[in-house]
């Protein structure tokens, strides 16, 4: 069974089909990308499965359950988290508070219990700290962990996104753009972060322009064109399939 | 929100609640003594509108949760004959449950759509205690003769609370608890999720807050504390009347507020006594006191739009030596 399946998910703006008939699936344990060119609907879809837009018609389900219409934050206690393409991140909190308010819904805590318990990270959880720790070991932010999001490099901002996200505990990770002014050794360094997110046992939905990116992370791609599904497959076949390279990557990149 | 901020918090509320409990010491002046009771009084008032403000909810309707407790207490006292220690938790109670009906109603909206609304909320408040239901709420004449608290008995020992100097210990108890539950609220887990609401609801949602539900229980809770300000309102003067809450008295808190500084639990502490203790000194002025409210207001705005206290933090911060980087990483 796919981790997240969506059936013939339709979305209009206004009398606009933003999103038309899309199904697709995305495996457990696999990186999976989501392409096409600008106003193709890939943030929309990102916006419908995280549950910040409502579907007009179809549905979606993430492993055996049917989670059409749920809410942001039940979504992120199911496991499923994102990133947003103009990065979001708590400006004014530390690196260290972005990441234990991120990690708090692995407690599914009751508010009552939330309102006795401190705002630091107790004792008795180690394991949570630990994994904080790794986080921020593993996207190079050990050295800031008190400084505050808002004076940090852009870089540095972009991975504290990405923790945040793994510190949900989500076990789908939906990504927009992650390498977006990134230069070409942080690019590296963002995909080994993004591989390493994947073998700790998280599954990875990519929105990436950067098709060596792509092409490299990606075991197989949904291309978009207005809203609708154009192409489904490995990285070869997408590469190769006439439709794509007309519409979308311009130039014949089979041979290379 | 570190260990030491919370030390220092709590070590800073304990020295205030030991200096005010001195004060009927050195004092026997009973105009003092009042002046003191209204001061701590309002400070549960700013205080718990604060904490609903530093969600980025400006709710006007906050004078009016006060009312609630005012009137429903002594409706209950006075029709009903009820015992101070039942009328409180229940009047309470009520303006508690009216925070969280006027936060379902409203808190799908965002910015000046919630401010208008809770503006109306507040003048239908008033109005209903004006005109409606004349012979529970007294109509246009208020409530008048509300009884004193009444004692407290332990075993064969009774205390009254009668005279000025025991209302004055039973608010300064009520303030020294509502301080204990709003700095709780501050360092707890979830005031950690207000800041990150505070910061931004979008991202709040999407790392698994529910926003609207931490929010419906932060006001609930300041209607509560609200309620009791409302309900020692009632009972320590005696006489009510719906324009105590309506907007002169919402705007002085709000100025409480905001010139102490939203962001900081000292903001309203500091604005609420530097205020009341400035207009002491003013009273010769007393005609020109709203007109000094705006341009303070005006000019706190213009040169540290994050509050008095918040300034303060500012500038004390930058003159400490910034705190060694941690490889402890998260959690310590």
């Amino acid at each position: 069974m796919p981790l997240l399946a969506l059936e013939n998910v339709t979305h209009f703006f206004g009398g606009l089909a933003a999103v038309k008939n899309l199904s697709f699936t995305v495996e457990s344990g696999a990186i999976r990308g989501l392409i096409g060119p600008n106003g193709s609907g890939k943030s929309t879809v990102f916006n419908i499965i995280s549950g910040y837009l409502e579907l007009s018609s179809g549905r979606i389900r993430f492993e055996s359950r049917d989670i059409t219409n749920h809410s942001t934050p039940s979504l992120v206690e199911l496991g499923i988290a994102r990133t947003f393409q103009a990065t979001q991140i708590f400006d004014d909190l530390t690196v260290e508070e972005n990441l234990t308010v991120s990690s708090q819904v692995i407690h599914r805590e009751s508010l009552a219990k939330s309102f006795l318990r401190s705002a630091l990270l107790d004792r008795d959880e180690t394991q949570l700290r630990i994994r904080a720790a790794e986080i921020l070991e593993l996207v190079g932010l050990s050295g800031a962990a008190r400084r505050t999001a808002r004076d940090l490099p852009y870089r540095e901002q972009k991975m504290l996104e990405l923790a945040n996200t793994m510190a949900t505990g989500a076990r789908l990770l939906m990504l927009d753009e992650p390498m977006a002014g990134l230069t070409m050794q942080e690019t590296r360094e963002a995909m080994d972060v993004i591989r390493w997110a994947r073998d700790k046992g998280a599954t990875i939905l990519l929105i990436e322009h950067d098709m060596r990116c792509i092409m490299q992370l990606c075991g197989s791609i949904v291309v978009l064109d207005h809203g609708e599904k154009i192409c489904d497959g490995t990285p070869d076949e997408v590469r190769c399939n006439p439709q794509v390279i007309e519409i979308y990557l311009g130039v014949d990149q089979c041979s290379t | 929100m570190t260990w030491a901020g919370q030390v220092r918090s709590i070590t800073g509320f304990l020295l205030l609640a030991s200096g005010a409990s001195l004060i009927p010491v050195v004092t026997d002046d009973f105009y003092k003594i009042d002046v003191a009771t209204t001061i701590l009084q309002d400070l549960i008032l700013a205080m718990s509108l604060r904490v609903v403000m530093n969600l980025g909810l400006l709710n006007l309707a906050h004078v009016s949760l006060m009312g609630i407790g005012a009137y429903v207490s002594a409706a209950l006292a006075m029709r009903l004959g009820l015992s101070f220690w039942l009328t409180l938790p229940i009047a309470a109670g009520t303006a508690a449950f009216m925070a969280l009906a006027l936060g379902m109603l409203t808190l799908r909206l965002h910015g000046p759509y919630f401010f208008l609304l809770t503006f109306a909320v507040m003048s239908m408040v008033q109005l209903f205690f004006h005109s409606y239901l004349e012979d529970i709420f007294g109509g246009a004449t208020g409530l008048i003769g509300v009884p004193r608290p009444n004692p407290i008995g332990f075993g064969g020992f009774t205390l009254p609370l009668v005279s000025k100097v025991s209302l004055y210990y039973l608010i300064l108890v009520f303030w020294i608890l509502a301080a204990a539950v709003l700095i709780r609220l501050e360092y707890s887990r979830l005031g950690l999720q207000c800041a990150a609401i505070k910061q931004s609801e979008a991202v709040a949602r999407a790392v698994g807050i529910h926003t609207i539900r931490c929010k419906l229980l932060v006001l609930t809770l300041s209607g509560f504390l609200a309620g009791i300000a409302g309900v020692f309102f009632a009972h320590s003067r005696g006489v009510i009347n719906s324009s105590d809450f309506g907007i002169d008295p919402m705007l002085k808190l709000l100025v409480y507020v905001v010139v102490g500084g939203v962001s900081n639990i000292w903001g309203p502490v500091v604005g609420t006594i530097g205020f009341s203790i400035a207009s002491e000194f003013l009273r010769s002025f007393h005609f020109l006191e709203t007109l000094l409210y705006g341009a303070v207001l005006i000019a706190v705005m213009r040169l540290f739009p994050e509050g008095i206290a918040g300034a303060l933090q500012r500038i004390f911060a930058t003159a400490r030596p910034s705190p060694v980087p941690s490889h402890a990483a998260a959690g310590t």
